[in-house]
């Protein structure tokens, strides 16, 4: 039952169909969103971080090629340059060793120039304290040639083996300024001469002696090499000595790089020695070719090498001094510039004392091939930031070395040395592209959000509005039918509803008015309905109580009629008693089974002087008239041996006038098979038309005896007398005969098959030694054993007479 | 064809062949062979010139209905020139016994038991 206050709650905010459908749709518009949204992101994310992979191994290994390709290119035209200056040198030696290898004709060449005005200028010594401290040519001439204090007489002039050696080398007027114009950028063109003879033949012409004197001061007094270069000399000899002449001719030996003391910058001084005939196997020291090569070029080389924007190279020497990098490049590495004055001045810039410890640690390539590291820098800002750091090993240079240990002995060597080329650029210069295709993928993915936004709720917005028409239109009906049902409910059976969908709501409407119509039709044709109903009824009640009368009636006489036959039944047949005292020779026992309504067997035994009839019959059908015959024909009998009518044929036929004669008075059609069974002087007489009768005798034989023709069925016509007989039977003591009715032999079990005569004569057999009452109860358990659950069908009646003696 | 039949019993009159015929059990008590005399009757008052018994199906015939025949016999006997036989069948006890009463009743009448 629905209260007003469900109505309300059915009615509320919560419950309403409508909302709930809204829900419904506007929840999946939203979750619909949602869900494309989150999934458009993670594939665009997952693309873009895809692409970014991509790119980044694009550019590592575009970046990788390129600096490589680009390193490569810097070291060619670095090794260029060098090979250039290299070979002007070796152009020098050549000519220089071609003089010396053939000092005739140098000294004559020498003698021939010295007169040539082109080839000759004027010596002048410089005098400081009375002193002459170097002799040079004066300005102007086509070199400068300066002799130091040593190579002078102490009369300030040149000694005469001087003097010769460089008359000789006056033709090299000729090469020098050219070579010193052209060719690789160097600041000097010169040769020095040996030990004794280390006189500078220079171009292009300068003061040269005074700017010694100024800026290594006491090198005018000294020998050139031991000053400048100490133990040069005595690498090279040693060389020299397991060196073929082949190989001494190609020996072009560096410095390090050092500030040129005139201003000219770093230069790096290659000499090729010279070498005159031997003597005592050894080959002898004939001064050098030599350049102060100006490293400008490659420095500017290496300086203008751009990498993406703040990227920058390097050129090192192998132990980790660095001989040209721009300014900037110095700084992100943290180096710092060092000059060693031992000798020319030395410039130091090494990988070892930079501020970056990861600099500190870099180690140079020890092969040709291109290195490629990361370098994690620290910046100004104290953080680490990541460098990629590309180098390559440039060909060798025999490198004369001069370290000064800690107890103050100067070693000096020549060895193998290489330059190392090395780029270096900033990691996010490179991912530069990368970064700015990362920041373009979030911006575009920020636009696809932004505009997933819009989309959505635009969507929303439609779907919500959408959701509210079309909710509102489905429950429209829904909400008229509640309506006309509450309405309905409060017995307002008038109510009718009107919708013109088609749909569900539709057909509910039409069913809820057909619905209303019937209420309201039965409702107010109720009256009418139940008052005729009433009439229905009553009438339907009179019948039954009619009936019920009728059959009240029908039962009662029924009733009283079983009552009737039973107590003539009960009368007819004799007591045990009577039984008992028939006869002193006999042993009788009786039994009588009525079926469901009183049945019309019969048995009697009755006693007249001296003779003993016993009757056994079985008038046909049931009932109150079957018990009335029976009564007759017990009350026949009995006044037929009243009247000692003992003769048994007789006896039948009159029994059967006198039967007859009542029958058709009462108007029956019934009538009754009956035999009588005489006892006197030890015989039995049989006669009349019934079941067989069955003898058992002592000694265990059964025989059965026919009464067809000892009779006829009794009241069926006036006379029987041409059919009557009789029988004789013996009877023994402790013989047994037994009379029954159909009852016994056609009794029926489940399946139909009956008792039959040959299992009465078995049952009997069994018992034969038992007294009467025993063989009776035997046989009778016997048939019920036999019927088992089946319905008994007819009456069953059993006598058993047994001769006692 | 008079016919009346249960799934217990029928008993047909073929008027071709003046042949009444028993079948299967019949195990009415007295008054319900009403039906079953007064169709007999009804045959006999055709006056048929004879009629024939065929019981050979007749398993069972309690004593009300074995009466209804010996009423039937005496019926035809006194009808006077009816001529009358009954077959039965061996083959079921019961009627080798009581049949002859049939002919006791009505001597004219063929009984034969096959």
């Amino acid at each position: 039952m629905h209260t007003q206050n469900d109505v309300n709650i059915g009615r509320g905010w919560g419950r309403s169909f409508r909302v709930k459908f809204f829900l419904v749709a506007a929840g999946s518009v939203v979750l619909a969103l949602v869900l494309s949204g989150v999934f458009a992101v993670y594939n665009f994310t997952r693309l873009g971080h895809d692409a970014s992979a991509k790119i980044q191994q694009g550019l590592m290994n575009a970046s990788h090629e390129y600096l490589s390709n680009y390193i490569r290119t810097v070291a060619e035209r670095t090794r260029m340059t060098l090979e250039q200056a290299f070979s002007e040198v070796q152009m020098l030696a050549d000519v220089m060793q071609t003089l010396t290898d053939n000092p005739d004709d140098a000294s004559v060449l020498g003698s021939s120039l010295a007169e040539m005005s082109m080839f000759s200028s004027p010596l002048a010594g410089t005098v400081r304290s009375n002193e002459t401290l170097w002799v040079q040519n004066t300005a102007p001439a086509r070199s400068v040639v300066t002799i130091w204090q040593p190579l002078l007489n102490d009369n300030g002039t040149v000694k005469p083996d001087v003097q010769q050696a460089i008359e000789e080398s006056a033709v090299l007027d000729l090469l020098l300024p050219t070579m010193k114009e052209n060719g690789a950028s160097k600041l000097y063109m010169y040769m020095v001469g040996p030990h004794q003879k280390s006189f500078l033949r220079l171009a292009p012409y300068c003061d040269m002696a005074s700017e010694f004197d100024k800026n290594y001061p006491g090198s005018t007094s000294a020998d050139f090499w031991d000053y400048f270069f100490p133990g040069i000399v005595a690498c090279w000899k040693a060389n020299a000595e397991v060196m073929s002449s082949e190989q001494l001719r190609r020996i072009i030996t560096t410095t390090p790089p050092y500030l040129d003391a005139a201003g000219g910058g770093t230069i790096v001084s290659l000499f090729h020695p010279i070498w005159q005939a031997e003597t005592n196997g050894v080959p002898g020291f004939a001064g050098a070719a030599a350049m102060d090569f100006s490293l400008e070029d490659i420095v500017d080389l290496v300086r203008d090498v751009k990498l993406a924007q703040s990227g920058f190279a390097f050129i090192t020497q192998s132990k980790g001094d660095v001989l040209a990098i721009n300014d900037h490049g110095e700084q992100i590495m943290g180096l710092n510039t060092q000059t060693s004055a031992l000798g020319v001045n030395v410039q130091m810039r090494e990988f070892s004392q930079s501020s970056q410890p990861n600099v500190q640690r870099l180690q140079m390539p020890t092969d040709d091939k291109i290195h490629s590291e990361r370098l994690m820098l620290i910046n100004d800002a104290g953080e680490e930031e990541p460098y990629i750091l590309t180098m390559l090993r440039l060909p060798s240079v025999q490198l004369w070395e001069c370290n000064e240990n800690d107890e103050g002995t100067t070693t000096v060597r020549i060895r193998d040395e290489h330059w190392a080329l090395g780029f270096v650029v900033p990691e996010s210069e490179i991912y530069e592209s990368l970064s700015a295709a990362q920041s373009e993928i979030r911006d575009t993915l920020r636009g696809i959000l932004q505009s997933f936004v819009v989309v959505g709720i635009v969507s929303l917005f439609a779907a919500v509005l959408s959701a509210l028409l079309l909710s509102k239109r489905m429950t429209q009906g829904l909400i008229a039918l509640a309506n006309a049902a509450h309405r309905l409910q409060d017995k307002d059976y008038s109510v009718r509803v009107s919708v013109q969908s088609k749909d569900e709501v539709g057909q509910l409407a039409t069913a809820f008015n057909g619905m209303a119509d019937e209420i309201q039709t039965y409702t107010t044709d109720l009256e009418n309905i139940v008052h005729q109903r009433t009439s229905e009824l009553e009438l339907a009640n009179e019948e039954v109580q009619l009936l019920n009368k009728r059959l009240k009636a029908d039962n009662l006489r029924l009733g009283a009629e079983l009552d009737v036959a039973r107590q003539l039944q009960m009368m007819v047949l004799p007591k045990q008693s009577e039984l008992d005292s028939a006869d002193p020779e006999l042993d009788l026992s009786g039994f009588m089974h009525p079926a469901d309504e009183v049945g019309g067997d019969y048995y009697d035994v009755l006693k007249q002087h001296g003779l003993v009839k016993i009757g056994m019959g079985d008038v046909t059908g049931h009932g109150l008239e079957s018990g009335v015959l029976m009564l007759m024909v017990q009350s026949i009998a009995r006044s037929l041996l009243s009247m000692n009518a003992y003769d048994p044929i007789r006896f039948l036929i009159l029994l059967n006038e006198v039967l007859y004669q009542n029958i058709q008075r009462i108007d029956t059609d019934k009538s009754l098979t009956l035999c009588f069974l005489d006892f006197q002087d030890g015989i039995l007489t049989l006669s009349g038309q019934h079941e067989e009768l069955i003898a058992g005798r002592r000694d265990g034989r059964i025989e059965r005896y026919d009464t067809i023709d000892l009779g006829l069925p009794i009241g069926l016509v006036p006379d029987i007398s041409p059919f009557v007989a009789t029988e004789q039977i013996p009877f023994a003591p402790q013989d047994v005969v037994l009379l029954f009715t159909d009852g016994i032999t056609e009794a029926e079990n489940e399946e139909g098959e009956q008792f039959g005569i040959e299992r009465l004569c078995d049952s009997l057999k069994t018992k034969l030694a038992g007294t009467a009452a025993q063989i009776q109860e035997g046989i009778v358990n016997d048939v019920k054993q036999f019927i088992g659950d089946h319905a008994i069908l007819d009456d069953l009646t059993l006598l058993v007479i047994k001769r006692i003696r | 064809m008079l016919e009346i039949a249960t799934s217990d019993y029928r008993v047909s009159y073929e008027k071709e062949r003046e042949t009444i015929a028993f079948e299967g059990t019949f195990r009415l008590s007295g008054s319900l062979y009403a039906p079953i005399s007064e169709m007999l009757t009804n045959i006999l008052a055709e006056k048929p010139s004879s009629l024939r018994l065929d019981l050979t199906e007749l398993k069972f015939l309690n004593s009300s209905g074995i009466n209804v025949l010996a009423k039937f016999t005496i019926l035809v006997r006194n009808s006077g020139n009816v001529a009358m036989s009954v077959v039965g069948s061996q083959k079921i006890p019961w009627q080798e016994k009581s049949l002859p009463n049939l002919k006791k009743l009505y001597p004219a009448l063929e009984l034969s038991i096959v």
